[in-house]
């Protein structure tokens, strides 16, 4: 069966239009007001997932990724405030364009560049998933062993300021991913007599507690009377022609990094959007005009932050490891429905996966046409108040939490783990890269256990499998490059010091 | 509300050696290898605790080194009193099995702590309908809709 052989009819059926719909319209909903973010819109909705089939749910929820991801550009070019952390960048250029008397024009920029971006991104994520897949389908325990070992090395060197405590934050998440019965022997691990431990923590009740909790609390520390007014005239978002030959060239090269950026686990949009304006405006003909409302400082990073979406999706359709936050809890998703992730996804659950494919595409095609014609509206969000919001999405995260298992003991998770994270986050130690390790410990676990069953405790078996070999010698370029790059900076700190 | 950040992490890397410990020692007492097996359930864990104890260590040692700075927490109280009432309230769920209640009172609480504006009559009857209000979505969605019983 090839991708194009698809039964489309399917994507016409009322469950996935709702699908598409809803999730467009939630996550720019979502993405519009400023501290919530698509991780968080992802996690309010996942309750309702469950009485759906899967390929609606899953549609549902990367619809939403990608409306979450142009709706941060509302708020940032219309106030100044992001939406969402990969809609910073755009602010830069954005909110001037706007102050200017144009800020129509400037959400006209962002959502073609996020539109091309976000197709592109639904593109590389079909070709590359078909690609890699008749590769992966040849992994097995060793390679699925060291594929964590690559997805925790890459994290804690990608997502946080301070390697230490990203590592630290790894080993964490490792620990809470033992909890439970052991798949080998049966035997109770750190359950310390409580049975709803016997099935380890859920990925739900940590993901509400590490995002949803931990951030409702941290925007308690804002203005909680805090309204957003808006200019509501002046909001009709389109580009000519001319405006958008301009800025064409960046789109597609924002696209690439972003999709490239989407792929490394423990990135997401924020760096997306970063890398890609900052080599925009490097290989601009007028860089000095960057940060006075240039067009390509809109549409580099919002490209990059849609295209981002796509490929956060390929490691986790190809080998079962989620490329960012928000992925983690569509794997959390795909889970329960009983989809088992990993490399022989594309074979048992292929009409899925291609569903997923056409549905994402769709949904990139109807963010575009609802961003058009209904960004006046939803700019009027802007104006709920904080007070009212915070303790809506904490409620809402909470029953999200119960829903599952209808299991209370999943709430008193959310909230402990919440509070803790509340912590965690001001003292640089990393969410992203807990959560990572705690979805890929039984997988690194399990495949280490198996491998040394079938060696007969030979770890050469390690490296005598090319597939094994090959990740390997990633795992060491990567490590190689963290300590270059974390020489290169400490240089250049001690140059300044010097030269100050 | 400022603390040492510095002090903050020392805490906080205290409390995870001593999650590490608690593995370590619950790991060891795990039943022994079965016929067939190379490594046994309490492999993964014990280097794993070793690991995250090394990486404290390490971590304890970058941050003493560090420049001393402090992290302001806006409204601690706030942050207390929220986690406290969410507590209450699953307590109150869990032990009188009073969710609908319990909701409205949670949520009615939250809106009237965190909005600043003066307290009269106006504003308690707006915080209360927007409390039905949310009350009322999620009866409809969850329990009517998806049959969710809470």
């Amino acid at each position: 069966m090839n991708v194009f052989s698809f039964d489309f009819t399917t994507l016409l059926s009322f469950d996935v239009l709702f699908a598409v719909v809803f999730g467009t319209l939630f996550g720019i909903f979502i993405g519009v007001l400023p501290g919530v973010g698509s991780t968080i819109g992802i996690v309010l909705l996942l309750p309702l997932t469950y009485s759906m089939s899967p390929i609606m749910s899953i549609i549902m929820l990367m619809a939403l990724y990608n409306g979450g991801s142009y709706g941060g550009s509302i708020s940032s070019i219309i106030l100044g405030v992001p939406g969402t952390p990969g809609a910073t960048a755009t602010a830069i250029d954005g909110y001037p364009l706007a102050k200017k008397g144009f800020p129509g024009k400037a959400l006209g920029y962002s959502l073609t560049a996020s539109t091309i971006g976000g197709i592109f991104g639904a593109l590389c994520l079909m070709f590359l998933t078909l690609t890699l897949s008749t590769v992966t389908r040849n992994f097995r325990d060793p390679e699925f062993f060291l594929l964590g070992l690559l997805g925790l090395v890459c994290v804690a060197s990608l997502s946080s300021k301070d390697v230490v405590k990203s590592s630290v934050s790894i080993f964490m998440g490792l620990q809470f991913s033992l909890v439970g019965m052991d798949i080998f022997t049966g035997a109770k691990r750190f359950t310390f007599g409580n049975i709803n431990l016997l099935d380890g923590f859920t990925l739900v009740s940590l993901l509400i507690g590490l995002f949803a909790v931990s951030e409702a609390l941290n925007m308690l520390e804002g203005d909680l009377s805090k309204r957003h007014v808006t200019e509501k005239k002046r909001l009709k978002t389109s580009i000519s022609w001319e405006e958008f030959k301009s800025v064409v060239k960046d789109i597609f090269k924002s696209s690439v990094i972003g999709t490239s950026i989407g792929i490394l686990p423990g990135m997401g949009g924020s760096p997306a959007s970063w890398f890609s304006l900052t080599e925009a405006q490097r290989s601009s003909k007028t860089p000095e005009k960057f940060g006075t409302g240039h067009p390509n400082g809109i549409a580099a990073p919002e490209a990059a932050n849609n295209a981002c979406v796509g490929g956060s999706m390929v490691p986790l359709l190809t080998l079962g490891i989620p490329g960012s936050p928000a992925a983690a809890v569509i794997m959390g998703a795909l889970m329960i429905h009983g989809v088992q992730m990993g490399p022989m996804l594309m074979d048992t659950e292929t009409e899925l996966i291609f569903g997923i494919f056409w549905g994402f595409l769709f949904a990139v095609i109807s963010m575009y046409i609802f961003g058009r014609y209904l960004t006046t509206l939803f700019a009027r969000m802007l104006t709920l108040p904080q007070y009212i919001m915070v303790p809506i999405v904490a409620f809402i995260a909470l029953i999200g939490t119960y829903v599952p298992r209808l299991n209370i003991f999943d709430l008193w998770v959310a909230i402990i783990v919440g509070g803790i994270a509340y912590i965690l986050r001001k003292l640089d130690f990393s969410l992203p890269s807990f959560v990572l390790a705690f979805i890929l410990g039984p997988i690194m676990e399990r495949g280490l256990r198996r491998s040394l069953m079938i060696s007969r405790g030979s770890w050469s078996i390690f490296v005598t499998r090319p597939y094994c070999i090959f990740i390997i010698v990633l795992i060491v370029l990567l490590i190689i490059a963290m300590v270059f790059s974390k020489a290169k900076t400490r240089k250049a700190i001690k140059e300044k010091i010097d030269a100050e | 509300m400022r603390i040492s950040y510095k002090l903050a992490t020392y805490a906080i890397l205290l409390f995870f050696v001593i999650i590490a410990i608690i593995f370590y020692f619950k790991a060891s007492n795990l039943p022994v290898l079965v016929k067939g097996a190379t490594i046994g359930p309490e492999y993964f864990p014990k280097l794993n605790s070793i690991l995250l104890l090394i990486l404290c260590i390490l971590s304890f040692f970058t941050t003493i080194r560090k420049k001393e700075r402090y992290i302001k927490i806006e409204k601690p109280n706030l942050a207390v009193f929220t986690l406290i009432l969410l507590s209450l309230f699953v307590a109150a769920w869990q032990l009188l099995g009073l969710f609908y209640i319990s909701s409205f009172l949670l949520l009615l609480t939250l809106f009237m702590m965190f909005n600043p504006t003066k307290n009269s009559l106006k504003k308690v009857g707006n915080m209360m309908a927007i409390s039905l209000l949310v009350v009322l979505f999620i009866y409809l969605i969850f329990e009517k809709l998806l049959h969710v019983r809470f």
